[in-house]
């Protein structure tokens, strides 16, 4: 996309040569298979504590501090190396799908609705305190990607179904990285389109997004399918300006206009209004609340108490607020469009802001109980009688000095922040030249609003997930 | 210009991976950051169900706060919170210090230790009353007073100074296009 830049990681030394490799992926893919054994393993057999647990400590510590990190310096580093995949592939060898996935679900809804039903349940059964659960979780995942993929063609379970997936592809749009092609030239001399349609045992694109048309980071699974299917060594991974495909308004191959899609706008708006929310749900306040909507609605169950806060964070709050900034934008710019167009193309521009909550969300946890893991795995060495590991070191928990945390979560909701008003500010420019500040105004309130809150809740007690010595 | 943009992106590479790979090779450090934290909380001791115990275990002046009910209603008068400590080590002598019922919720007792020292400290709570006589312990690590410092400082400039590049690089790079 950005034709200046040609930093390629795949022509560095050790990683591209590794990940120009045709079995890269599968070597990846291995360990974390082996992890994920391990976590269901665990969590289906082991303590019930989850500071205790591997089932619980690993994903909702590591796994998510890993991936924030690595879609910050990165790009989609996690789908890259997805295990879910790996007994997905293998049946794949034996079993060719022919049915194609319904039109009716070619987009995003099932992923939002997913989206939003993993945050509810996450927030409702308290999975990162319940190792069980979370071990079912990871069977359940596996058992979804398998049996979607066994049936339909292409990978509609990465495209429209994974939740996890989608997470990974709104962050990845502020990634330092992008798996595109070379140079234009040679594509256009192409006439066999190896990158979407494979050749020979070598896949094409699964999610289907052809190279030369290919823009940004929206669904790509960092695969590298095309990379090793392009008979003429045209894809890299090259650098980029983060964020910069935000204002990006032109039509993307397997993805049209984002600017025209709803349900990705809605998934962009779910990612950021949910990392308030579930920043939110950590924090003391959250039971003050909770205890108050429980009299006022005079139940005891916790479960529409948390129903009506998910309806107002993000559903109306963000109604409201969306619609309030995009009708001052165009009142402000005189702006010719309505109101939900502007809506629906400024909302991108939250999505560097909800990566930086994100980020400093799940690195406050990952590196408040980064060493928890080395207790946890004593402990169960010491089951298998494997004494001269020693005797649990349950004192161990953060990986930096405390004097470290709350200015790296301040940078990163900033840092975040500013990208989200780069955003604002270019998209702007294109819409309204001479009024453009006009234009930009509301929706930089609007970022700072929001800038504001998560400031506020990353400055609230917290629960310490997997740190406390109990 | 092509040429000095590349290296404005190997710079910020760089930054970034060299920022990352300090990260990693920072040494292991106990829990808790500058925000007070959540201990327990929907425990029922007894009678008494602790809503939540929130803690801030700072050198100088740890605080603590219990907020907890019986039967629903704050506990009777006549019950008395205390909060002890003593470093697991030995090294300093063990504190005992009674809360105080906040006097903006009859439910909250809060209470400051003032602990000498970081290190790994036994703590207790311990209810006494007409509902019963109860006690909670817990392990934790008393850790340095939070605050701003030049280290915090320090921790931003990364941040900052990947926000000049961002929108340095925002600013130069060519308008996305398909050039095809």
């Amino acid at each position: 996309m950005n034709k200046a830049v040609a930093f390629d990681l795949l022509k560095t030394p050790l990683l591209g040569r590794f990940w120009r490799w045709r079995h890269a992926r599968t070597v990846m893919q291995v360990p974390l298979f082996l992890v994920a054994l391990v976590i269901v393993w665990d969590g289906l057999t082991g303590s019930p504590l989850a500071p205790r647990n591997l089932a619980t400590i690993l994903p909702w510590l590591h796994y998510r501090g890993f991936v924030v990190l690595a879609l910050l310096v990165f790009g989609n580093a996690f789908c890259m190396a997805c295990p879910f995949m790996l007994p997905r592939n293998l049946v794949r060898r034996f079993v060719q799908p022919t049915r194609h996935w319904p039109a009716r679900l070619r987009n995003k809804w099932v992923a939002v609705t997913l989206f939003v039903l993993f945050l509810f349940i996450y927030e409702r059964y308290d999975l990162w305190s319940t190792p069980w659960w979370t071990a079912w979780l990871v069977v359940a995942y596996f058992a979804a990607a398998l049996l979607l993929d066994a049936v339909f063609d292409g990978a509609p379970f990465c495209k429209y179904v994974c939740p996890l997936g989608q997470f990974n592809f709104v962050s990845s749009l502020v990634s330092p990285f992008e798996v595109r092609v070379r140079s234009h030239t040679v594509c256009a001399d192409c006439t066999t389109h190896d990158c979407l349609r494979g050749r020979g045992t070598q896949r094409g694109c699964e999610l289907w997004l052809f190279q030369p048309r290919k823009v940004g980071n929206f669904d790509c699974t960092f695969c590298l399918d095309c990379v090793h299917a392009c008979p003429h060594d045209n894809v890299g991974i090259l650098a980029r300006v983060p964020a910069a495909e935000l204002w990006f308004g032109g039509a993307r191959s397997g993805i049209g206009r984002i600017f025209r899609r709803a349900d990705i706008a809605a998934l962009v708006t779910i990612f950021v209004f949910g990392a308030l929310l579930n920043a939110f749900g950590m924090v003391s306040p959250v039971y003050v609340l909770e205890a108050w909507l429980a009299d006022v609605l005079n139940v005891q169950n916790e479960t529409p108490v948390l129903a009506l806060m998910f309806v107002v964070v993000l559903l109306l709050e963000p109604l409201f607020l969306l619609g309030a900034a995009a009708w001052l934008a165009r009142r402000l710019g005189n702006l010719a469009e309505p109101t939900v167009r502007v809506a629906l193309r400024y909302v991108y521009a939250l999505v560097p802001f909800g990566v930086g909550m994100w980020a400093a969300h799940y690195a406050f946890h990952f590196l408040t109980g980064f060493w928890t893991f080395v207790p946890v795995v004593q402990s169960i060495a010491l089951e298998f009688g494997l004494t001269w590991v020693g005797r649990p070191r349950w004192d161990l928990a953060a990986l930096l000095p405390p004097v470290w945390l709350d200015p790296l979560e301040w940078g990163l909701i900033g840092l975040g922040a500013f990208g989200s008003l780069l955003v604002v500010a270019e998209l702007a420019r294109r819409d309204a030249p001479r009024r453009w500040l006009w234009v930009a105004l509301p929706w930089m309130g609007l970022v700072l609003l929001l800038t504001l809150v998560a400031f506020w809740l990353m400055g609230q007690p917290m629960e310490m997930r997997g740190t406390l010595l109990g | 210009m092509k040429q000095i943009r590349t290296v404005v992106v190997k710079v910020g590479v760089m930054v970034s991976a060299i920022w990352l790979f300090t990260t990693l090779l920072a040494y292991p450090v106990w829990a808790h950051s500058g925000a007070p934290i959540v201990v327990v909380r929907d425990l029922q001791l007894g009678a008494y169900l602790i809503e939540r115990l929130l803690a801030d275990p700072d050198v100088g002046g740890g605080t603590f706060e219990v907020t907890m009910t019986v039967d629903g209603a704050p506990p009777p008068e006549g019950t008395v919170v205390r909060f002890d400590g003593e470093p697991l080590d030995g090294a300093s002598p063990a504190l005992s210090v009674e809360a105080q019922r906040s006097p903006n919720d009859a439910r909250t007792f809060i209470v400051t230790l003032p602990f000498d020292r970081e290190g790994e400290w036994r703590l207790s709570l311990a209810i006494t009353g007409p509902a019963g006589d109860e006690r909670y312990e817990w392990t934790m690590r008393v850790t340095p007073p939070g605050g701003f410092s030049p280290v915090s400082l320090l921790c931003l400039l990364p941040f900052a100074a990947a926000g000049v590049l961002w929108w340095w690089g925002a600013r130069h790079m060519e308008a996305p296009t398909l050039d095809t």
